[in-house]
């Protein structure tokens, strides 16, 4: 009651103040009236009457100030007065307002947008209800654990070096769910990787998921439309269902609610659509976002690998991902024990012999509200590099901002001491002062987000590097508005406190006595020179971690690929999912590949069954007869299956016997290229020429003769070793050898995305179900494989050259208002015969001490923080001297520059009108 | 009119809660009543009335109304509220403690 009455007391004093002002006015009015009115009954005159009574009363406008005191709306007033005195301050000088605000709103900008990143990478949690129960499945152990024979899936290697994976047998689930008291569900799930799927006779390929039958319950997100796989539909020989997301129901059906019940062909497979995911829900892996979801029992039919092996029945055969919801009340460690406990028994009865037993995988739970976390895994590292980044910039800018309010302090030292002198108090002097750093810093907030917006749009473009479907969802919420204002009112309190404070402790009376700018003491090395010294120490950090990663860069594009990367188009198909059997896709690729060498303006096509250097690995074991086996390990080799006229095309010379042709089919004898590594590694000091070995592999070994060797060439990474790698003719897979799709490279004598059009219709005309997929030029190919790197580049430039930006601005703001301050100095030394050469060197020699102090502290800092950016570099020493001499010497030519044009001015002061200056 | 004495800081509030406590009153009336009660002796600084009169508003102890007067128009009249009622009841409390600790000190020292 009374918190309202107060408040209604209080707006009204703020909102209808000329009504409150009348009300008071006319109560004391008739106060005064009584008073008058008495002493007239005492018999005084009116005029008497009315000088008493104003006596009585005393000063009526004293009183009518206090009253209004007493309502205490007053600091709002004094705050619109305060903001208002402010802008009219900072517009008289708008260069350096505009700096201040421009810098921070850069600062402010960056930092939200990269913050951004971390509330949706680090953050935020699915968009399903309650997803802080949720929690993820995985095991960990030493190394690869030898009792998982084979695995469809992530894994991943932690930091202290143990192998960690999602993925379990599908008995496991069976066995966790059964009897589980600390979860109120067990789902499980797998990637079913890229899918040709028909809809409306229109082929797309899209993501797919596997999900079991109680996914979509124990989610508990509703469905925008239809119904959600059940576990009636997750049974081996029930109908085949589908449910499809919001985008793909755009995509296909333009969302038409006939959508729900008619068929599509998943990899030939007729399936139904029961029903469509909501806009929001991308599943439970934020990297990815299934546009078609299958019941686990579809797996058989999507996926080739799985006929040969019954992935239901298979003990050591890891492919299941599995999250769980806790019960409430049930904490992570709690839930893990007996799980841990009945998984360990389980895996200890799938080992056969005692070195699978000596390193089983133990069961772990790992909070799963943000579902998988291999963004987080990826990204945290370099994000986290990126917000200390651009904190610095923000620190940059904020160093400016206290700058120019301490100068504008010092400057306005007569003012100040005006008004202390005249009784203002002096928190009130601080309050007005602080009205222009909040000023500076709200409005640079609100400027910051749109910056922050483009920074979002820009880093959104330049993370996903031309990957369609790009999941990573970064936006400006309610939160990330909290972050940019806490940020600016921090940053316009905190930087604008000091000057504040310090403006305030004058001394009034030599203040008052100072004559304008003659004898106002500059200090040598004050607060402001230690801001612009710091401001140089950071810009330099900062333009030594651009030099570092565009050396980086650099050095990644001068390694030598070994192959001819000009002109040469990369793209994919995949004949299997189409529904063609393993003999008829052999057929069908080569077909292709003669029409696409045979369109005008193709030097060469070939294909093989990996795009090289574009991050793929393909790997198997194998035995040289006559060479023994050491410790049961069987040398390993990379392995490329690749098309007639893949050494031309690509142009890897051949240094040895032959290349593979046409001539090598599937029915003449085995035959494989190996490069120099492999042929040095395994046989060393002989002609390896028609030499044999055989491939490991089910049901029995593949027996192949060397034909060639090949000149090096990267096979999977710009960086490392390169591998011992074995060239296939695709027409002779080892035995067990699935090719799932077969990428093509075209060498073109134009540019080669302009054959883009020709070779879909091509493809269109020899098959309408066949989506060209991979699309794209063998340089972006390898350029997207050095993503991070670029990335990091890119981003430390920017952030590089705004912080020198930023930093000389500072500077030049420092230098022109110390020549500003001292032109009476100045014109008093030209007077008595200094030389304009000795003024400029004066001034100069100022900045060059600043820059030298920042320059050493900078690179002290560099020296010890260089090793954490280690592992983005490559090719490059951390205390790189080169990137460190560079840096120094364009921080000092900055330096120098900023501080010429102030020097300048100072030489050319005249010294009549100097002594005149006031 | 004789000089009244000062009146001790902070107890300005109270005369003025006691004061409208019995009815509500308008400013003019509340010097008188003050005035008066107190035989003369005290004597609210004409002046220094209203700003308390505005921070006992500001702090809702009071309220205030406009209303035709006995003094021939519209006055603004104050009433005390129910917290008010209540903070007069601290307040007549922490003068009780007050004045019977300064009566104990005159009398023994």
């Amino acid at each position: 009651m009374r918190f309202f009455r107060i408040f209604a007391h209080r707006f009204r004093s703020l909102f209808h103040r000329s009504r409150a002002e009348a009300e008071l006015k006319r109560e004391i009015d008739l106060h005064i009236e009584q008073l008058v009115k008495a002493y007239r009954a005492e018999g005084l005159t009116e005029s008497e009457a009315t000088a008493a009574a104003r006596r009585d009363f005393g000063p009526v406008a004293l009183t009518a100030e206090q009253c209004r005191d007493m309502r205490r709306t007053n600091w709002i007033d004094d705050l619109a007065r305060d903001v208002a005195y402010a802008s009219r301050v900072l517009r008289k000088s708008p260069v350096f307002a505009l700096t201040a605000l421009v810098s921070l709103a850069l600062g402010i900008g960056a930092n939200t947008a990269i913050y951004s990143f971390i509330d949706a990478i680090m953050v935020r949690g699915l968009p399903i209800p309650h997803p802080e129960n949720l929690v993820v499945l995985n095991w960990r152990s030493k190394g690869w654990p030898e009792v998982a024979h084979g695995q469809h899936g992530d894994g991943y290697k932690d930091p202290g070096g143990l192998s960690v994976s999602g993925t379990f047998p599908y008995p496991t689930w069976d066995l966790l769910r059964d009897r589980n008291d600390a979860f109120s569900a067990l789902f499980a799930f797998a990637d079913a990787g890229r899918l040709n799927v028909v809809a409306r006779n229109q082929a797309y390929l899209s993501e797919g998921e596997f999900v079991s039958g109680n996914y979509f319950s124990s989610i508990g997100a509703p469905p925008a439309a239809g119904r959600f796989i059940s576990n009636d539909d997750d049974q081996a020989g029930a109908p085949a269902v589908a449910v499809i997301s919001y985008r793909f129901w755009q995509r296909a059906f333009n969302r038409s609610p006939q959508a729900i019940g008619q068929t599509i062909l998943v990899n030939r497979n007729v399936f139904t659509i029961a029903g469509i995911t909501d806009a929001e829900f991308y599943g439970v892996n934020p990297r990815s976002s299934p546009d078609v979801y299958v019941p686990l029992h579809a797996v058989p039919w999507l996926n080739p690998e799985a006929r040969n092996r019954d992935w239901f029945g298979a003990r050591n055969f890891y492919w299941l991902e599995m999250m769980g919801r806790l019960r409430p009340g049930v904490t992570l460690r709690h839930a893990e024990i007996p799980l841990a406990g009945r998984f360990h028994q389980f895996v200890a009865s799938t080992a056969a012999n005692d070195k699978e037993r000596s390193n089983l995988p133990a069961l772990w739970l790992e909070e799963g509200g943000s579902g998988i976390d291999s963004l987080r895994r990826q990204y945290s590292k370099p994000l986290f590099i990126l917000m200390t980044m651009s904190g610095l910039i923000l620190a940059i800018a904020c160093a400016n901002l206290a700058n120019l309010l301490l100068s504008r302090a010092t400057a306005r030292r007569r003012e100040i001491a005006v008004r202390l002198s005249l009784g203002a108090g002096k928190w009130r002097v601080v309050r007005q002062l602080l009205a222009e750093s909040m000023l500076i810093s709200v409005v640079g907030g609100i400027i910051g987000l749109f910056v922050a917006e483009a920074g979002i749009r820009f880093l959104t473009w330049l993370l996903a590097n031309g990957v369609q479907d790009f999941t990573l969802r970064a936006a400006i919420d309610g939160r990330i508005l909290f972050f940019a204002t806490v940020i600016s009112v921090v940053t316009g309190i905190l930087f604008g406190l000091v000057p504040a404070i310090q403006a305030t402790n004058v001394d009034v009376t030599p203040a008052l006595k100072e004559s304008g700018a003659v004898t106002a003491r500059v200090r040598r090395f004050g607060l402001t020179q230690v801001l612009v010294a710091g401001q140089i120490a950071v810009s330099l950090l900062l333009v030594i971690a651009a030099g570092l990663f565009v050396r980086t860069l650099v050095r990644l594009h001068s390694v030598a690929i070994g192959f001819n990367t000009e002109n040469l188009l990369l793209f994919s198909l995949n004949a299997g999912q189409a529904g063609y059997e393993q003999a008829r896709s052999a057929q069908f690729y080569e077909s292709m590949r003669r029409r696409f060498q045979a369109i005008p303006g193709v030097r060469g096509a070939t294909m093989s069954d990996m795009p090289l250097v574009g991050g793929w690995n393909n790997s198997n074991s194998f035995t040289v007869p006559g060479v023994p086996v050491e410790q049961g390990r069987h040398p390993s080799t990379k392995l490329a299956l690749v098309g007639p006229s893949f050494f031309e095309t690509m142009g890897i010379p051949i240094l040895l016997g032959r290349t593979i042709g046409r001539q090598d089919t599937a029915g003449s004898l085995r035959c494989v290229v190996v490069n120099e590594v492999f042929a040095k590694k395994f046989f060393p000091g002989v002609n390896p020429l028609g030499r044999h070995f055989a491939f490991d592999g089910r049901p029995t070994p593949t027996e192949v003769q060397i034909v060639g060797v090949a000149k090096n060439s990267r096979y999977s990474s710009l960086k490392g070793d390169i591998p011992p790698v074995t060239y296939v003719p695709s027409s002779q897979p080892p035995h067990g050898w699935f090719i799932g799709g077969m990428f093509y490279e075209v060498r073109t004598a134009g540019d080669p995305l302009a054959l883009s059009n020709t070779i879909r219709r091509l493809v269109h005309e020899a098959d309408p179900r066949l989506p060209v997929a991979d699309l794209t030029t063998q340089t972006r190919r390898i350029d997207s494989t050095i993503a991070p790197e670029r990335v990091f580049a890119d981003l430390c430039t920017c952030f590089g050259v705004l912080a020198l930006l930023i930093a000389t601005v500072g500077l030049y703001g420092t230098m022109a208002y110390a020549v500003a301050r001292r032109t009476n100095e100045i014109g008093i030394r030209v007077a008595l015969g200094a030389e304009r050469r000795r003024v400029v060197w004066m001034v100069l020699r100022e900045v060059l001490a600043l820059c030298v102090i920042g320059l050493i502290v900078g690179f002290g800092v560099a020296i010890e923080t260089s090793r954490f950016v280690a592992s983005f570099l490559f090719g490059v020493r951390p205390a790189d001297p080169f990137s460190f001499g560079l840096s120094a010497a364009i921080l000092i030519v900055c330096a120098l520059a900023a501080g010429y044009a102030p020097a300048w001015r100072a030489s050319r002061i005249d010294p009549m009108q100097a002594l005149r200056h006031e | 009119m004789p000089k009244p004495s000062d009146l001790l800081q902070g107890t300005l509030d109270l005369l003025i809660l006691k004061t409208i406590a019995r009815e509500p009153l308008h400013g003019w009336g509340i010097a008188k009543r003050i005035q008066m009660l107190s035989g003369d002796v005290l004597a609210v600084g004409q002046g220094s009335l209203y700003p308390a009169l505005h921070r006992l508003e500001q702090q809702g102890w009071i309220e205030a109304e406009w209303k035709d007067s006995d003094l021939g128009r519209p006055a603004k009249v104050y009433s005390l509220t129910r917290e008010g009622r209540k903070q007069l009841q601290r307040e007549l409390e922490s003068w009780g403690r007050l004045s019977s600790a300064v009566q104990l000190l005159i009398q023994n020292a």
